[in-house]
């Protein structure tokens, strides 16, 4: 009935392809290839707004048909998938001119290329096979672009596939149970089969999926590869790591508790609390577990990558825990957002690799006084800590607002506070950015530095534009989450372009309005700040530190362990590294098998040859016992 | 007109060639290079045209000497034969391409004669119709196995040919005491015959001829606890060799464990213990591997990894996990024998067999890197390639049967396949990204080698993309197998 789903699925991957052979010719035409292609697949991904196809079927295989359909909620997450693969394709051009090996460059176009139509695939899946296979396709394209990055990244990308396979197989004995059952993994069989099994059946299969889908959106306790995979990976790819994949698993858990349980499935076959179903609640507080900790931990860090990695899992708790509760609302807000995330931490991660363009280095101490060198990079830079942050009128804003109003209208105090303090966390940890890379004191070696070339600031105009467009309209994605979401039997909720009306449970939000109040009063502390300004601008070397002159050699505004007093006070809780855990068994594994395999392999003949003989024995055994051992 | 689309003359032959190849090195030692090239060409051109029949006939028989079966030799081709003497004659021809680049080192002729005897022996096995043809085929191709291994008479070649020497003969000797006794039971040598007469066997009889028969291939087969040879051999022995050892060579035992198990004897109380046997060498296989520093070696410990994993398939019993079964021992023969061939082509330009000497390679090396990433991918069942399919088959026939012990088995097979994953994404990082440690001069394999290498890789990527004709035509196989077809087609065609 349509080709074009097909076509949009097809086109990153043949554009990939196009891609690496064009790289033989010239690199401008790998460039421009890439460029055309992503641009493309937008355009075809624009054609489905407000529209939806069901059961487009492309093939099957053991009797399942595959299926591939779309709805205005899987438009939510093909917009952030290809939008931001775009941007950062045309961040890559200038980016990874750097890397002399145009082999290592044409593959790597490839493998974005590839990563986009994987999850372009994810999200148009109707059945679990096409959803399974492409996931696995996502998991290794995107592994060989973590590793681009040198050779730190070779650890974490390691890391990274370990560890997402472990995801994957979960999901995979999950598919493959229901598969027994229904010998159909269509969406809809599947949400039929859900509903008739036994509650353990329904329980095992959810909780297989969504470690599957857990440790894709990284929400601790498995969150541990994140970190390192989003700091080490090249500057262009981690936007489109901590903006687009990890969004993956929270489509996924979408998927499994909305798509298919069906509405009441979950309260029937389990306990509620706050009328939430147990395991719901669970995930809850594993979310806002993964946005206190996780903001914690982004505080103390020194590299500005890996604050920003941090800052990706506390963020994406945000959206699982929205997409947790349950109601209209929380989901709502945590599909919106979804979107918010990807636009503005792509925006940091940009600015921060911009910065590294320029600079070489991403470590915050060394950092200092980029903003007379880099005012654009600067501007793009807090506007997106303004976004992360939740301060209106941008986008991170109304997302946070409705999930903590989802939170408050369920009661569920403790979670809206952790949600809180997450939220102040995050002042704490983007203040430290801007701080630290762009004000206080200019290194002497960054005398010379210049804001990046034009292609790399394009995409930062873009996402600037976009945070402050779905700051002070959430309408234009309210239009798309409250549509799709009626087809997964939510209630629609109230809104406008300019926020949320006055409705029975909640109050008023009109972003525009708190804007105006908030730039207003800027505006005058600004004037009495001019008027009644005390202050007198002076050199930075005409100052003093310890009784001595300061030099340019000479730092004088620390920035290295900026919040350490802070970091004392909540060190306690770090005793217990999750990762330490693990590695302590995956070594204890090691040790184990290394030692069993020694015995048993040991490259004596007279051993090997014992072994032919105790198999024999023991069938003579079974003779001699006359089959009694069955 | 001779009919060639005869099944003897897959065997007749590549053995023809064997004198050939002996005979003619006596006047030029170059022809013998060239000689099992075209052996296997035709070979290769004779299973194919075999194809319309057996898909028409389901079966086709070919007796010997003018005797009726029972008494004759006769060859029997059925689906499950037929794709395995294809994959077979398949790696003979493209292998005998890498060869005449590859071997390097006197005596090359003795080599050429022993390697085509090698792959005759095992498509020998698997084609043949009667138990005591097993025996010989078993035995010529361990033969030829032997030298090969021991080929470059160093000293780890020779000790790992003395072992395997020593362990094959022991096989041979309980597949052929096996074999007598059932002879002596039944009166009979012939496979469809034995199994028409295998109902009225009393218990002794049939248990300890068939735990004799199992031992002895078992050692070939690479079964856990008897596989203790594979890991050195593999090794030891140069890579082309390596390459139809691990392809086919332990599969061709594997297939006759199958025929064993479930034509002629079929012993459904046994399938329960073999799930056993399956498991523990799957987990040994994947965990000694993983320790392996060497390449070769690691790979020999996937082979007896993977040949756990479609022997577990086997052993569900069931359509689907035959299905599975067949489907990975296609997937595992075109990959781990194209693996072999590329990291014989890497050895010789790095000059070391040992993983950390390989940081690197694969940039220099960019196509035998390539197909060396699409071949671990395979075996490691990542989409879209074919390995994935075969896993989502064994795995989907696994959970067909819901009990704890079946989850269990799904979850080991599953942790395997993390251990597999993480000792081959570990060689692709450093191959792909690590820092070349010496500088010496790496340049891609000689074109003749890659040929081999792009013919496997291509084939390999062609039945990825386009699986739907091999996932119909196994599971046509796997039924065959199931509802006992063999037998059924035998007696209905004359094959009795």
């Amino acid at each position: 009935m349509n080709m074009s789903l097909e076509l949009l699925l097809a086109t990153p991957f043949i554009g990939g392809l196009l891609t690496y052979i064009g790289g033989k010719v010239h690199r401008w035409v790998r460039n421009i290839f890439a460029v055309l292609f992503s641009l493309l697949t937008l355009g075809e991904m624009s054609l489905f707004y407000n529209t939806t196809f069901k059961g487009d079927v492309w093939g099957s295989l053991f009797g399942s048909k595959l299926i591939l359909q779309t709805n205005p909620i899987t438009w939510l997450f093909l917009l952030i998938v290809t939008s931001i693969s775009l941007l950062v394709i045309v961040f890559s051009v200038d980016d990874m001119k750097h890397e002399e090996d145009h082999i290592v460059l044409d593959s790597y176009y490839m493998q974005l290329l590839f990563v986009e139509g994987a999850m372009i695939g994810i999200v148009l899946a109707g059945d679990l096979i096409t959803f399974f296979m492409f996931w696995e396709i996502m998991s290794w394209t995107s592994y060989f672009l973590i590793v681009h990055g040198g050779k730190k990244s070779m650890d974490a990308g390691y890391k990274y596939i370990i560890m997402s396979i472990i995801g994957a197989y979960a999901m995979f004995v999950a598919i493959a149970m229901i598969y027994s059952k229904a010998h159909s993994l269509v969406y809809p069989d599947v949400a039929l089969v859900l509903s008739q099994s036994s509650p353990t059946f329904t329980i095992w299969i959810i909780i297989l999926l969504g470690v599957g889908f857990f440790v894709k959106a990284a929400v601790m306790p498995l969150h541990t590869w994140l970190p390192d995979a989003h700091s080490e990976a090249p500057s262009p790819v981690s936007p489109l790591l901590s903006g687009v994949l990890i969004k993956m698993g929270a489509y996924g858990l979408f998927i499994i508790f909305y798509g298919l349980m069906s509405a009441n499935l979950a309260k029937n076959i389990m306990p509620s609390i706050f009328s939430t179903p147990v395991l719901l609640y669970i995930v809850q507080w594993l979310a806002a577990l993964s946005i206190v900790l996780a903001t914690f931990l982004a505080i103390m860090q020194e590299d500005a990558k890996r604050l920003l990695a941090y800052s990706s899992i506390s963020q994406i708790g945000y959206v699982v825990l929205g997409l947790a509760t349950g109601t209209s609302l929380g989901v709502a807000g945590g599909l919106f957002h979804a979107l918010n995330h990807a636009i503005f931490k792509s925006l940091l991660f940009l600015a921060v690799g911009a910065v590294i363009y320029r600079t070489g280095t991403r470590n915050l101490s060394d950092l200092g006084g980029l903003v007379k060198k880099m005012p654009f990079t600067f501007v793009a830079l807090v506007v997106g800590i303004i976004a992360l942050a939740g301060v209106p009128p941008l986008n991170g804003f109304v997302s946070k607002w409705m999930i903590y109003e989802a939170l408050l209208q369920k009661k569920e105090v403790f979670l809206l506070i952790m949600a809180f303090v997450g939220s102040t966390g995050a002042f704490l940890y983007v203040y430290r950015l801007v701080h630290s890379i762009f004000l206080g004191q200019l290194s002497q070696k960054h005398e010379n530095v210049k804001d990046v070339p034009i292609l790399m600031q394009i995409p930062m105009w873009v996402l600037v534009i976009a945070t402050v467009i779905y700051g002070i309209f959430p309408g234009l994605a309210m239009d798309v989450i409250v549509k799709g979401m009626k087809m997964f039997g939510f209630a629609p909720i109230a809104y406008n372009l300019y926020g949320f009306p006055q409705g029975s449970t909640m109050g008023a939000l009109k972003v525009i309005n708190i804007a105006s109040v908030l730039m207003i009063s800027f505006v005058v502390a600004w004037i009495f700040f001019l008027l009644f300004s005390k202050s007198r601008k002076v050199s930075q070397y005409d100052n003093y530190a310890a009784g001595q002159v300061v030099t340019p050699e000479l730092k004088y505004n620390y920035s290295f362990g900026f919040y350490m007093s802070f970091g004392r006070v909540i060190k306690p809780i770090f005793k217990i590294s999750i990762e330490r855990i693990y590695n302590y068994w995956v070594d204890a594994a090691k040790i184990f098998g290394d030692y069993y395999m020694r015995r048993v392999y040991t490259g004596n003949l007279e051993t090997y040859n014992s072994y032919i003989v105790i198999v024999v024995t023991i069938a003579a055994a079974a003779v001699l016992l006359g089959g009694k051992i069955w | 007109m001779v009919n060639l689309a005869n099944p003897i003359l897959l065997i007749a032959i590549p053995l023809l060639f064997v004198f050939l190849i002996a005979f003619s090195s006596a006047f030029s030692k170059s022809i013998a290079k060239y000689l099992p090239i075209f052996a296997f060409g035709l070979n290769v051109v004779i299973a194919i045209m075999i194809i319309p029949d057996v898909l028409k006939n389901g079966l086709v028989i070919a007796t010997t000497a003018g005797f009726k079966p029972p008494i004759a030799i006769d060859m029997v081709v059925d689906r499950l034969s037929l794709f395995l003497a294809i994959i077979a004659s398949l790696l003979g021809f493209v292998v005998s391409i890498y060869n005449v680049f590859y071997i390097d080192e006197e005596p090359e002729e003795k080599f050429y004669a022993l390697f085509t005897l090698l792959v005759a022996g095992v498509i020998w096995m698997i084609i043949t119709g009667d138990l005591f043809n097993l025996f010989v085929a078993f035995e010529v191709t361990s033969i030829a196995a032997f030298g090969l291994v021991g080929f470059h008479r160093d000293k780890g070649a020779v000790e790992a040919g003395f072992k395997y020497l020593v362990m094959g003969s022991i096989g041979g000797s309980f597949l052929l005491v096996g074999v007598i006794m059932l002879y002596a039971a039944t009166g009979t040598l012939n496979i469809v015959d034995i199994a028409q007469k295998s109902a009225e066997l009393t218990f002794q009889q049939k248990f300890l001829a068939y735990a004799l028969i199992f031992t002895g291939l078992g050692i070939e087969g690479a079964l856990f606890p008897l596989n203790a040879w594979l890991p050195d051999a593999h090794p030891a022995a140069p890579s082309s060799v390596s390459s139809i050892l691990s392809g086919i060579m332990t599969t061709a035992a594997i297939y006759a464990i199958f025929r064993i198990t479930n034509t002629i004897f079929d012993y459904n109380q046994i399938y329960f213990f073999l799930m056993f046997f399956a498991l523990l060498t799957l987990i040994f296989g994947e965990v000694a591997a993983f320790f392996q520093k060497d390449i070769k070696r690691m790979l020999a410990y996937s082979t007896i990894g993977q040949t756990g994993l479609f022997f577990f398939a086997f052993t569900l019993h069931s359509t689907n996990g035959l299905q599975g079964a067949f489907m990975q021992i296609i997937n595992h023969s075109l990959s781990k024998s194209m693996l072999f061939l590329i990291v014989g082509g890497m050895i010789m330009q790095v000059g070391s067999r040992n993983i950390d000497d390989f940081a690197g390679v694969g940039r220099k090396m960019k196509v035998s890197a390539f197909f060396l990433a699409v071949g671990m991918f395979s075996l490691m069942g990542l989409p879209p390639f074919f390995g994935f399919w075969s896993k989502l088959k064994i795995i989907f026939a696994a959970l067909q049967q819901t009990n704890i012990l079946m989850v269990a088995s799904v979850v080991i097979i599953l942790l395997m396949s993390v251990v597999e994953g993480a000792y081959f994404f570990k060689l692709l990082q450093a191959m792909f990204f690590g820092k070349p440690k010496q500088d010496r001069e790496i340049k891609e394999a000689s074109l003749g080698m890659l040929t081999a290498v792009v013919v496997l890789g291509l084939i390999l990527l062609f039945v990825s993309f386009y699986p739907t004709p091999i996932i119909d035509f196994t599971h046509q196989a796997a039924s065959d197998l199931m509802n006992k077809n063999y037998i059924n087609l035998a007696l209905k065609l004359g094959g009795l």
